[in-house]
């Protein structure tokens, strides 16, 4: 945002609509959109988006249609030429294990996407609880909060994705370094040969669109939750703030209220403090509901991504160990590596996020104990202790009720996925 | 004919599962109808019967393995075969030993505190539970019965025959065996003729009572699990109406009737037992409370001057009603966790014993697992015994990992009902609540372990690892 000028953005001001949300309008009003505007765009602009238009207008039959050719393009015809090429060659187990990794993540993004559709009400009701009432920021430190988190999100997504479009990119162009003998995916047809005059440049170019469709359809995929629970961190952070300084929020309120000439005005110092407290729990109850409402949303599509994860990586790691020659290839080498890096980063979004969350809502009971409750009463003082109680539990997101979204669990993850590459690599011998 | 047996409690909901431990054989006396001394001898030599006849059989199951002890295939998969019947005498045995501690348990519920506020609520969670019951019976009783017919199937197919070791070459023969489905010694040859279909039928009898009996035990320990994690539910529903009850003691609401109604939109699938005198003394019928609300549209009748700890007008009944809720929640919550601590002491050991054995099962099934080399017989039958193994501690796991689910979930059910709008009484309530409902009641396998999901993702985890280093020796 701070490259933008303003001059720049008044000259850039005509590509407003085709542009996500947020890139060139003001983040002032903080518009929960603001958050998934980027993963929207792209989902829209691939035609994954939900059709919201009734059956009886044309837009829906467009919008189905716009969607089924991408998905042609982008799924099943590299799906079916990948399946051929991997059956012509299933004497050599070896060989199927190498292709299969990428198969299989492609393949995978596809069945991320298939989930997504299932679960259209419970996501549209996540993006719809961001502008519940509970969630809006009142004070100045609440906006700051706010746009803190919003950044973490769009951050995510496009650094995410630009560096799984430069992976991509670099198996785009090793064609070129291998004197066009190959093409970027190993796809073969049933009824043509590929390495043909015609054929072959027009799967080139098909697959220069389609890798880094499959790349940026993906990465929305994996970064959405991470969104999501992007905006969650915000609320906590604005909760910790409102329970450290409850006094001051509470003092606030009530020169507010006499400003607005209402009946609160007249009312002490320790009602309006009492509020404070009472909707700082009301604050906790409205994010506990919403991080159960992401994790029933994105719980079936994470645990499968983990235990895609670790067969992927272990297939990854066989397939670099039997490159022969790799002095010869060091394009092979780097597409494995740049490859090996962005699916360990894959995961490690998903664990880092909700690494984050568990670690800000323990911090949530330190919160409450640095407020200034001593200079309060017992009455009041017991909206603390039950709070503390219930701060005792960290908020965690689970995939599939077995995995928890944190560190511990990437760790666990690496290590099988070692364990897999090793008895693989010991059995290749 | 006979008359029906007066029963309560947990012994009411479990009848088809007693009735079927009783006619697999296990020693399970109490809760018939007639008692006289003649029914009850008779009943006793039944039950000695079928344990003579199991415990024999097995004897000769292990005096083959014994026999046949040279070769290293033979002798795993007769180890294998043995140590999974082990459970079946291990379960009759434990039972016979411990049935004063099982009767202990299934007498825990015969009397339970009642309040009419929830009394609906208590029925409906409780026809819940009856609900799960018995589909887990009948899901296991299918399970077993098809277990039982595939083994059967499967003895037709393949080559029926033991492997044997030359002393002199080292190789390993094959000499034929009897088409038997379990390989066992019996004093008369079962090669052929009239011994061989005698002994046939033997083991189908034995195959089908051996694991009934480890099986329905299994399903009654779930059956009480299944009861308690109702019963937690039902806690977790009354919580919200508990609060709005407290709250109206002492600050302003309208339309305090709604509360004190008490719904009839189901019907009560039981009375409850009268026990809890207090309430029994005072509210003799529902009429009590139709009387008082039967005003204009709901609003309550005030019949003196709203007091200052009154706000809303309640009669002394109602406020002994609001007042006694959260008695009955609290004595409820206690009732429950004696449940569960009795549970534990009762089944612990059993299931200790259980693991132990499944562990050493699952080692060696991994290593016939590494020998798997096509789609026949041998394939099948490994992957069988895992399944069915694997099975059998999914089973007890999942339960286990319920209960420990339901009763940590009652704190976060008691903060997010509206307390901060409560009384002083309510708040102290959830806080106490909170502190107590930190640790979550669990089912611990004589302390060595607890039983939990992440037993069996370690006892599956355990498996793997065993497969692939073996894989890699062979």
């Amino acid at each position: 945002m701070k490259i933008l000028t303003k001059n720049i953005k008044d000259k850039l001001s005509t590509l407003l609509p085709v542009l996500p949300y947020g890139v060139l309008e003001s983040w002032d009003d903080l518009d929960p959109k603001l958050y998934h505007a980027i993963h929207i765009y792209w989902l829209k602009f691939y035609g994954m988006w939900y059709n919201n238009f009734s059956p009886f207008n044309i837009l829906f039959w467009i919008q189905i249609i716009y969607t089924l050719i991408i998905l042609w393009l982008v799924c099943f015809l590299p799906g079916i030429g990948e399946v051929v090429y991997l059956l012509k060659r299933k004497e050599n187990i070896g060989d199927i294990a190498e292709g299969l990794y990428l198969f299989l993540s492609e393949m995978y993004t596809y069945f991320k996407i298939a989930v997504f559709w299932l679960n259209k009400d419970k996501v549209m009701n996540l993006i719809k609880y961001l502008y519940c009432e509970e969630f809006k920021p009142v004070e100045a430190e609440h906006k700051e909060f706010i746009r803190k988190s919003i950044k973490t999100a769009r951050f995510v997504m496009t650094y995410y994705s630009t560096m799984c479009v430069g992976a991509v990119s670099v198996g785009i162009i090793m064609p070129i370094t291998e004197n066009f003998d190959i093409l970027p995916t190993n796809v073969e047809y049933p009824y043509f040969n590929v390495y043909t005059s015609p054929a072959y440049q027009i799967l080139y170019v098909h697959h220069i669109y389609y890798k880094p469709a499959t790349c940026i359809i993906d990465g929305v995929m994996d970064t959405i939750l991470a969104a999501f629970i992007a905006s969650t961190i915000g609320q906590i952070e604005i909760l910790a703030f409102n329970l450290r300084n409850f006094d001051v929020v509470a003092e606030r309120r009530r020169k507010r209220a006499i400003n607005e000439h209402k009946a609160t005005g007249a009312l002490s110092e320790d009602y309006h403090i009492r509020t404070v407290l009472r909707d700082c729990i009301i604050h906790h109850n409205s994010i506990i509901r919403y991080v159960s409402m992401i994790e029933n949303a994105f719980s079936l599509a994470s645990a499968l991504q983990f235990m895609l994860s670790v067969m992927v990586l272990c297939l990854i790691g066989v397939q670099f160990l039997s490159i022969e020659n790799p002095s010869s290839h060091p394009m092979q080498i780097m597409w494995m590596a740049i490859y090996l890096t962005c699916m360990l980063f894959e995961v490690f979004i998903l664990c880092w996020f909700g690494d984050e969350l568990i670690w800000k809502s323990l911090d949530l009971r330190q919160a409450a104990f640095e407020g200034p409750w001593l200079k309060t009463n017992a009455a009041t003082r017991k909206y603390i202790i039950i709070f503390l109680e219930r701060c005792k539990r960290p908020l965690r997101v689970t995939a599939g009720k077995i995995f928890v979204l944190s560190l511990d669990t990437y760790t666990v993850l690496i290590n099988w996925a070692y364990k897999a590459f090793a008895v693989m690599s010991n059995m290749k011998k | 004919m006979m008359t029906k047996v007066k029963t309560q409690g947990l012994v009411t909901d479990l009848m088809p599962n007693i009735k079927l431990m009783q006619a697999a054989g296990h020693f399970l006396f109490n809760y018939h109808s007639d008692n006289s001394g003649m029914s009850m001898l008779l009943r006793k030599v039944y039950s000695s019967v079928h344990a003579v006849l199991i415990v024999v059989n097995y004897v000769c199951m292990a005096i083959n393995m014994a026999q046949y002890s040279d070769e290293v295939n033979e002798l795993t998969a007769n180890t294998i075969t043995v140590l999974f019947f082990a459970h079946s005498v291990i379960k009759l045995l434990f039972f016979a030993l411990n049935s004063k501690s099982f009767y202990r348990t299934l007498a825990i519920w015969n009397q339970s505190n009642s309040h009419p506020l929830f009394t609906e609520s208590d029925a409906r969670y409780h026809q819940l539970a009856l609900t799960k019951m018995r589909r887990l019976l009948y899901c296991i009783c299918g399970v077993t019965v098809l277990s039982v017919a595939s083994w059967v199937t499967l003895t037709f197919f393949g080559e029926s025959v033991r492997f044997i070791a030359n002393k002199e070459t080292n190789e390993t023969m094959t000499e034929p065996a009897p088409r038997l489905p379990l390989k066992a010694w019996y004093p008369f040859n079962t090669m052929s003729g009239t011994m061989y279909i005698a002994a046939f039928a033997l083991q189908i009898y034995w195959l089908l009572f051996s694991m009934a009996i480890a099986n329905l035990l299994d399903v009654m320990f779930c059956s009480w699990l299944i009861f308690a994690c109702e019963q937690l539910q039902h806690l977790k529903a009354i919580m919200k109406p508990l609060m709005e009850l407290s709250a109206s003691l002492d600050t302003y609401r309208p339309n305090t009737a709604e509360l004190f109604r008490a719904s009839s939109t189901e019907k009560s699938e039981k009375v409850p037992d009268p026990v809890d005198l207090d309430i029994r003394g005072i509210y003799s019928t529902q009429q009590d409370f139709g009387i008082t609300l039967r005003g204009a549209g709901g609003k309550l009748q005030t019949f003196g001057q709203p007091t200052p700890n009154n706000p809303n007008g309640l009669t002394q009944k109602q406020e002994m009603l609001a007042r006694s809720a959260i008695k009955y929640w609290v004595e409820r919550h206690k009732h429950v966790v004696r449940l569960v601590a009795s549970i534990g002491d009762t089944y612990g050991t059993a299931l200790l014993f259980h693991m132990l054995i499944s562990t050493i099962t699952l080692t060696l099934l991994a290593y016939q697992a590494t020998k798997i080399d096509g789609v026949n017989v041998y394939a099948f039958s490994t992957l069988g015994y895992l399944t069915y193994t694997l099975g059998q501690v999914f089973h007890f796991c999942i339960f286990g990992n319920r209960l420990i689910e339901e009763s940590s979930s009652v704190m976060e059910a008691a903060y997010s009902c509206q307390w901060y709008d409560g009384s002083e009484e309510a708040k102290t309530f959830v806080q106490i609540v909170c502190q107590q409902c930190q640790k979550a009641m669990s089912i611990s396998g004589a302390k060595f372990f607890t039983v939990s999901l992440d037993l069996f993702a370690s006892v599956l985890g355990a498996v793997v690892t065993y497969f692939m280093v073996l894989v890699q020796l062979k």
